[in-house]
């Protein structure tokens, strides 16, 4: 019993001693020979670059290799940085795109052994692997998939068409994943935020499905949705109130209106309001005329007091009275 | 010998050609602009106009900044944002301590959108220096 409680107390310490993230970077003179890692807490600060992030550095020896011990690191996943500067630049420097750019992104926790390696030294982290830990292999896959939609140099449409096809696949990538990270790195790649009200039952669906998951990358993505929910909250309510004031607004001029007419048609005298009545009826004069048997001119000397007393121009406004 | 000197020749003159005829077909409208801070928060919007026939936009930006903090993004003409980095100095700005943070962005837009694609600056008590870079390559008609 001894023996293999020892065995297993040395195997256990014997990992735990492996665990680390190695690598061999091969670099050109322009470079300073250091390697930096730093801890992105969410899919929104990958392109933010200051002093604090960066939680550990490694000098590299002169064939490149440089390591660091994962112990200190989290027991969950995460996302980290590892990134070189320039000679004479700041640690804190970030460069995106182009030849020169310093910086790749992997996921590990503190068992992790993970070796990172290039192929040049001239574009130093445009050609990289990653060996060691499986999520990294798909992080890749899907930096390599939003490549292609960057790089391609077909006409606008077609550069929308490829877009939307790649966004799909995308998504189908983060609804497959099991890893939270890869999976929320797909949504996240998808443009998820600009296409939101097409996609947004399988966004919710989504979200509902990883509703456990209590990492900063999801409460970061899903704090957004929120922020989302309340402006649009704030809206709809807005666009009540103003179609409530409005609703008020317009009870009021109908009934001042009604009440206003009630007393124009009380200065009216008892023959009048009858041919009014006619008039509202869409009799002519000569129909009003034969009814009450009156004369046609007394019919029209009746019309014109009724449209002064009533302040009206025409028989149209009298129906609409 | 006589031969080596007549390929010489012909390869100087193709060499020689084809630089014009590249010359002559493509022109390149190149801008730049430097802007310092000092414990700015005032966001700024460069616009950068680009005309439909331009094969090639050229985007370089790079801002160095000692305290503050400070954001970069582009947009395209359609308003997608197409880009963006962020830069934080803990520092303040009577430390005795130094630090510096840099953050360069260089984008290569095949085939742009016609139309004002925007620089946004986004600064929040920023010392420091950015400076922006861009080209376009249009085709002569």
């Amino acid at each position: 019993m001894l023996l293999l409680a020892s065995v297993s107390v040395w195997a256990q310490s014997n990992s735990q001693a492996k665990a680390e993230i190695r690598g061999k970077i091969l670099l050109d003179s322009i470079w300073h020979p250091v390697v930096y890692i730093s801890h992105i807490p969410t899919f929104y600060d990958m392109y933010t670059m200051s002093n604090n992030m960066i939680i550990a550095e490694s000098p590299l020896d002169e064939e490149g290799n440089f390591h660091f011990l994962t112990s200190f690191l989290p027991e969950k996943d995460n996302l980290y940085r590892l990134h070189i500067s320039k000679k004479g630049a700041p640690a804190a420097s970030l460069i995106i795109g182009g030849k020169d750019e310093n910086h790749l992104f992997f996921i590990a926790n503190n068992e992790s052994e993970i070796f990172i390696s290039n192929e040049s030294p001239t574009n130093p982290v445009s050609r990289f692997k990653i060996e060691g830990y499986r999520p990294n292999d798909d992080l890749r896959s899907i930096d390599d998939i939003v490549a292609t939609s960057e790089n391609l140099e077909n006409p606008p449409v077609s550069k929308e068409f490829v877009s939307r096809t790649i966004n799909e696949k995308l998504r189908i990538m983060a609804d497959t994943s099991s890893h939270p990270i890869v999976s929320l790195y797909a949504l996240y790649q998808s443009n998820f935020e600009t296409t939101y009200l097409e996609n947004q039952l399988f966004i919710e669906n989504y979200l509902k499905k990883w509703e456990d998951e209590e990492s900063t990358y999801f409460q970061s993505i899903r704090s957004r949705f929120i922020q989302e929910k309340k402006s649009n909250f704030y809206i709809y309510f807005i666009i009540g109130v103003v179609f409530f004031v409005m609703g008020i607004v317009i009870q009021q001029y109908i009934f001042r209106r009604r009440k206003r007419n009630r007393a124009q048609l009380q200065t009216l005298s008892i023959q009048e309001r009858k041919i009014f009545q006619l008039i509202q009826s869409g009799k002519s004069n000569k129909e009003i005329s034969e009814e009450y048997n009156i004369g046609l001119s007394t019919v029209k000397s009746h019309v014109s007091n009724i449209y002064t007393k009533l302040n009206i121009k025409s028989r149209k406004e009298a129906i609409d009275f | 010998m006589k031969k080596s000197i007549q390929l010489l020749v012909f390869i100087f003159v193709f060499v020689l050609f084809g630089q014009q005829t590249i010359a002559q077909d493509c022109t390149s409208v190149n801008t730049s602009r430097d802007i310092e801070l000092d414990g700015s928060s005032e966001k700024e919007e460069i616009k950068l106009n680009v005309d439909a026939g331009v094969k090639q936009l050229h985007l370089f930006i790079n801002s160095t900044i000692s305290t503050g903090f400070l954001t970069v993004e582009i947009y395209d003409p359609k308003g997608k944002k197409r880009g963006y980095y962020t830069v934080e100095s803990q520092t303040k700005s009577n430390a005795k301590k130094k630090e510096t943070v840099c953050g360069q962005l260089q984008k290569q837009i095949s085939d742009p959108m016609k139309g004002d694609w925007v620089v946004r600056l986004i600064p929040k008590n920023v010392k420091g220096k950015i400076s922006i870079h861009s080209g376009q390559v249009q085709e002569k008609s």
